[in-house]
């Protein structure tokens, strides 16, 4: 929270935190450093930990359900059909006249989840045949939706010619320059319960790695479980990309990690994955802000940089499975 | 008291695969089914288990249609094991197993859930397999644990079943006393010593009460330990009954097409069958 074009040493950040409290401390502090902490730098970090957060416990609810490592739904179109979804919302709320406000962020936010679970029935269905998934087939169709979606946006922001909706850079890449207050509410009210959500539906996850009719021998309603999934990771796709735009492969290197550090069990992947990904994420923020300061990086440069190899690499020890 | 399959018929496209079909297994007893490839057989325990739905008769278990029971209350009546072995992510071989038992504790292993998979693991011999990842085990190991998790769904603990109708823990579900086993080839994989090993654990099954239906290509191995077998051929039950009854050699090269010695075992009561070379395909 010290690091950035406007240098808070520790000292002063809590000096700053208790002079809002009503306390005294032996720390002085700058008026420019105290509106920049509160109002810019606070929200910018619990903003980039709560996207952080639900892009990997997204990615675990998708490769829970695919049965595969290898889903991110920053890569296969579930993030292209939000950025679709947040760039149509922002032109609303723009024509409304309520693109500052509460109702303008839930506009954005709530069109783009509508448009990540669009996004998702369409991969879904192609991606499954006889309700059993190809994997292979889902990442085909997943990158070419994604293409498309964002041809979509591209087309959107275009004919918008407006500065609200934000730059194609903005939605496939990422940023928390511009994150607000309000954005911090809306993706707190709905991340936290959607990861619990996600966490209580792990043994069922866990008993889906065995197979579609499997899970059915053993009581689960598979359908249900694809649906109340699918909407979970659409929820928390939605949201991470109304706040942040597309971010990817954070959604596909965080679950793989945190399955390394607490074992396959959904439950605990989802938690830890959760805290995993609001790490990572601010510390990559951080990383984009100071790096070439004071001009910022776009953070999904930094998580692709890292993602990209990544995929590959998990590529490579799956062929074998992949094969089948 | 059963789990019968009335009169079931599954066409898809112009192929039938199940042609009036009736069998039933009831408690305590070991049915084998066995029959050439294409015979049915793994349709018969699909449509048993209701994965799918017959085109025409019925399905039943205890008197009521299998597609009318309550997904939970199904599974804690039947386990299913598929000839399906692949396991996403790096499950081991342990977890693997304990996902019989999610019917019963719903997500959190009980300390009785996890002493009834430490002994069937014992029981296939995989203990030592326990700390494993599934995918990396043989396909004869992969069997053993797959066995050990179907039977796991509808098993008691020994304690329970020495209480026989005795109160259960208060947080553990009690299992109904009507359960069955639907096994789809579960020796197929394995060695001799490891088949044996199997039918045994499947024979305790039964005299706990478990009615145990099993596909089996191994006639010897049918032979042994079922008390019934039922022959399928293009989607029909050809013959059933006692082993001495189905295991004669005319029944088995019409169904098979291949000639068959069948003798009486040397030390056994039960036939013994043997497949003779022949240079004829094995089709008319």
């Amino acid at each position: 929270m010290g690091i950035g074009a406007v240098a808070i040493a520790p000292a002063e950040i809590v000096a700053i935190v208790l002079g809002r409290l009503g306390l005294a401390s032996p720390w002085t502090y700058s008026e420019q450093q105290e509106t920049v902490l509160t109002a810019i730098r606070i929200p910018r970090v619990l903003a980039t930990a709560l996207v952080g957060a639900a892009w990997a416990t997204a990615g675990v609810g998708m490769q829970g359900l695919y049965r595969t490592p290898l889903a991110d739904p920053a890569l296969l179109g579930i993030g292209a059909g939000a950025a679709l979804g947040a760039a149509l919302g922002t032109a609303g709320a723009v024509a409304l006249g309520v693109a500052a406000e509460l109702a303008g962020h839930v506009l954005v936010a709530g069109s783009a989840v509508a448009a990540a679970l669009v996004a998702a029935a369409i991969l879904y269905r192609v991606a499954s045949a006889s309700g059993r998934v190809v994997v292979a087939t889902m990442l085909l169709a997943g990158i070419v939706l994604s293409l498309f979606l964002a041809a979509l946006t591209a087309l959107v922001l275009a004919a918008g010619r407006s500065p609200e909706l934000g730059s194609v850079a903005f939605w496939t890449l990422g940023s928390f320059a511009g994150v607000t207050g309000a954005d911090v509410v809306i993706a707190a009210l709905v991340v936290i319960p959607a990861v619990i959500v996600l966490a209580r539906q792990g043994p069922r996850l866990d008993a889906l790695a065995l197979g579609e009719s499997e899970a059915g021998h053993l009581g689960i309603d598979v359908d249900r479980l694809t649906i109340v999934v699918s909407l979970l990771f659409a929820l928390l796709t939605g949201v991470a990309v109304a706040v942040a735009g597309v971010i990817a492969f954070v959604a596909l290197m965080i679950p793989a990690v945190a399955r390394a550090w607490v074992g396959r069990p959904h439950r605990a992947v989802a938690g830890g994955s959760a805290l995993l990904g609001a790490t990572l994420l601010v510390v990559a923020d951080v990383l984009a802000r100071s790096l070439f300061s004071p001009t910022e990086l776009s953070i999904g440069v930094l998580t692709t940089l890292v993602g990209a190899p990544f995929f590959l690499w998990l590529l490579l020890r799956d062929r074998g499975l992949l094969a089948r | 008291m059963t789990y019968a399959a009335e009169g079931v018929s599954v066409r898809i496209g112009g192929a039938t695969l199940l042609d009036d079909a009736s069998l039933e297994v009831g408690p305590g007893e070991i049915v084998a089914v066995a029959g050439p490839n294409g015979a049915g057989k793994t349709t018969l325990i699909g449509v048993l288990a209701g994965d799918r739905r017959a085109g025409h008769g019925a399905v039943r278990l205890g008197g009521r249609a299998v597609a009318d029971w309550p997904r939970l209350e199904l599974a804690r009546r039947r386990a299913v094991m598929s000839t399906d072995r692949t396991v996403a992510f790096a499950y081991t071989a342990l977890e693997v197993a304990l996902m019989g038992r999610l019917p019963l504790h719903g997500g959190d292993p009980t300390d009785e859930d996890r002493q009834v998979i430490g002994d069937l693991l014992v029981a296939v011999d995989c203990a030592h397999l326990a700390a494993r990842v599934f995918a990396t085990l043989s396909t004869g190991e992969r069997q053993r644990v797959s066995l050990a998790r179907a039977i796991a769904q509808v098993s008691d603990t020994i304690d329970a079943a020495e209480q026989a109708g005795g109160q259960a823990s208060e947080e553990h579900v009690v299992l109904p006393d009507e359960r069955y086993l639907l096994l789809d080839e579960p020796t197929s994989s394995l060695d001799p010593a490891h088949q044996h090993l199997a039918m045994r654990l499947l024979r305790r099954e039964a005299q706990a009460g478990r009615g145990v239906l099993a596909v089996l290509h191994d006639l010897n191995l049918a032979a042994a330990y079922a008390d019934r077998i039922v022959l399928m051929a293009r989607g029909r039950v050809v013959a059933s009954g006692s082993p001495a009854e189905v295991l004669r050699a005319d029944l088995l090269e019409s169904v098979f097409e291949i000639p068959m010695l069948v003798i009486p075992h040397p030390h056994l009561s039960h036939p013994l069958v043997i497949a003779e070379p022949t240079t004829s395909p094995p089709w008319r």
